[in-house]
């Protein structure tokens, strides 16, 4: 008799451990698996976008030198004085450092280089101690196929 | 400690008995009368069942049958007994060499005195054999003889009752005992214990018919056996009585409950299977749809942050702009951000769709808040565990 019941009681105990063991996880199973069902629809979308894209002919990249475009275009801006330095490590990307920029101006000049399909890549910005200035590095690289 | 022994035969009505009882400094009080006039609140209650109403046999059983109890035994020593084996209660008491030593009672009349003994409030006591009572030592069986019959007691646990002799004859089972013993084994003399007045019989003719030497022990009787005499044959506790009883009545409600836990547990089975199943399934879709997409990939961890990478690099081969470029994401953080007090502000970081920012002296809810309008804005954001405590919080954005 004892032994039986000891038996429910550890088949009662286990059942109840299981049970709220499941209830528990089950929820959070049942939102990854609405999370999967949104995820697979974006893929299948993203899919069918990569092979449009595959079939659209690139642009002609353009054989201008691009530090030189990208010098002339901080000129027109009137942010040549802030630019410390500006090299090409490669033909169709140019790091550009500035040292004290305010932040709206550079912001139009690389709205401006966009336009000309010059996209900035990599940048870091820091605040400078007076209101409004930065000081920046970027990367800019010549949209297309590179 | 008091005891109270109650000498109950179990073939007859369990109305009346004869009872002692008994306290720790030998003092006894006696009686006979109905249940109901029995002594309240004795320590222990053992019942004293007379030597012809058990019968106490050896049988070689396996170890898993002694553990079984009562039932499997019953039927373990059915050629042993007369009857039904339902109607005995076998209870094991121990062994002698490699046999079990079993003792059998009438199970009908156990029964009627176990109903009759809770009619008056005495649910706990214990059964005893008369027999085992009887004083016994090493070599030497003892004989209780009351005049007309008696019983004997030739071990520790074993005894039996014997049939009726006289004066001048001893029973003829207890001569027929003796004789079916080996010589290493037979008794040196036997102890001859009175139980009734003018019981006690020609000893010199006892002794030449059975060819044993008889000492005379003196009387007994079963009331001033000492407490700690004997092996109980059974015991009786309420604890346990009822369960049985109240397990029968629930089984109906047991099976009911036990099915729909059993249909519980198939319906969670089966909803935790789907569910898994459509997970595990909605992965290999994805993985096996990006592969298709990209033969050439190497390993595919994450394929929607992979594709999310390779259609970025696609729009940009196209010369298209994509949503994870500096220029967006940068509109959508500043129209989050532009509540900060000025100077909060201290790095902004963005490579390849990702973009990190440094704020400092703000609260942990404001960065908290900054990272809701975010998501909202449908963007993955997430405040770095680095410390808010110190006024500092990096917020790292990314398109999703």
């Amino acid at each position: 008799m004892i032994i039986v019941v000891l038996a429910v009681m550890v088949i009662a105990a286990l059942y109840i451990f299981l049970l709220v063991s499941a209830n528990r996880a089950r929820p959070q199973v049942r939102a990854n698996v609405l999370s999967l069902r949104t995820d697979a629809v974006r893929l299948e979308q993203y899919a069918g976008e990569v092979e449009q894209l595959r079939a659209v002919r690139p642009p002609t990249v353009s054989q201008t030198d691009l530090r030189a475009l990208i010098q002339a275009q901080a000129e027109s801006a009137g942010l040549a004085s802030a630019l410390v330095r500006i090299d090409a490590p490669e033909a169709n990307r140019v790091q550009v450092v500035f040292g004290a920029v305010p932040f709206p101006d550079w912001l139009n000049w690389v709205v401006a280089l966009n336009a000309q399909r010059i996209r900035l890549e990599t940048c870091r910005i820091e605040a400078l101690s007076k209101p409004g200035l930065v000081s920046i590095t970027a990367t800019f690289v010549r949209a297309g196929k590179q | 400690m008091t005891l109270l022994r109650l000498y109950c035969s179990l073939i007859e009505d369990p109305s009346r008995c004869q009872w002692v009882l008994l306290n720790d400094n030998g003092k006894a009080t006696a009686g006979n009368g109905p249940l109901s006039g029995l002594p309240r609140r004795a320590d222990r209650v053992q019942l004293v069942i007379p030597a012809p109403e058990v019968l106490i046999i050896q049988a070689r059983l396996p170890a898993a049958a002694r553990r079984a109890g009562g039932d499997v035994l019953a039927y373990a020593v059915e050629e042993r007994t007369v009857g039904e084996q339902d109607a005995n209660n076998v209870s094991w008491l121990g062994t002698v060499g490699e046999n079990s030593v079993l003792a059998v009672l009438n199970k009908g009349g156990l029964e009627r005195w176990r109903n009759a003994l809770e009619g008056v409030g005495i649910r706990t006591f214990e059964v005893q054999s008369e027999m085992l009572l009887l004083p016994w030592v090493g070599d030497e069986w003892s004989v209780g003889w009351s005049g007309q019959e008696g019983f004997v007691r030739t071990g520790n646990l074993e005894a039996a009752a014997t049939d009726s002799g006289d004066r001048q004859s001893p029973p003829l089972s207890l001569r027929f005992m003796l004789e079916q013993q080996e010589t290493g084994s037979r008794p040196k003399s036997l102890a001859l214990y009175t139980t009734a007045e003018d019981a006690l019989p020609d000893v010199e003719a006892w002794q030449a018919s059975l060819g044993i030497a008889i000492r005379i022990a003196g009387s007994w009787d079963w009331r001033n056996a000492p407490v700690e005499a004997g092996t109980a044959l059974a015991q009786e506790s309420p604890r346990w009585r009822g369960i049985p009883e109240a397990a029968s009545k629930l089984r109906l409600a047991a099976w009911i409950t036990g099915i729909s836990l059993v249909l519980h547990a198939g319906a969670l089975a089966v909803d935790w299977t789907l569910l898994v199943g459509e997970q595990r399934s909605l992965r290999q879709d994805m993985d096996a749809q990006f592969r298709a997409t990209f033969p050439d990939a190497v390993a595919v961890v994450d394929p929607l942050l992979q594709m999310r990478r390779k259609l970025s690099e696609a729009r940009h081969s196209a010369g298209q702009p994509d949503v994870g470029d500096f220029l967006p994401m940068i509109e959508k953080v500043a129209s989050e951000v532009k509540g900060l007090p000025m100077g909060t502000m201290r790095i902004l970081s963005y490579e390849s769709g990702r973009m990190t920012l440094e704020v400092t002296t703000v609260d942990e809810q404001s960065v908290r808040q900054i990272v809701t309008r975010l998501r909202q804005k449908g963007l993955a954001a997430d405040q770095s565990s680095s410390s808010t405590g110190t006024g500092r919080a990096i917020i790292t954005v990314r398109v999703s």
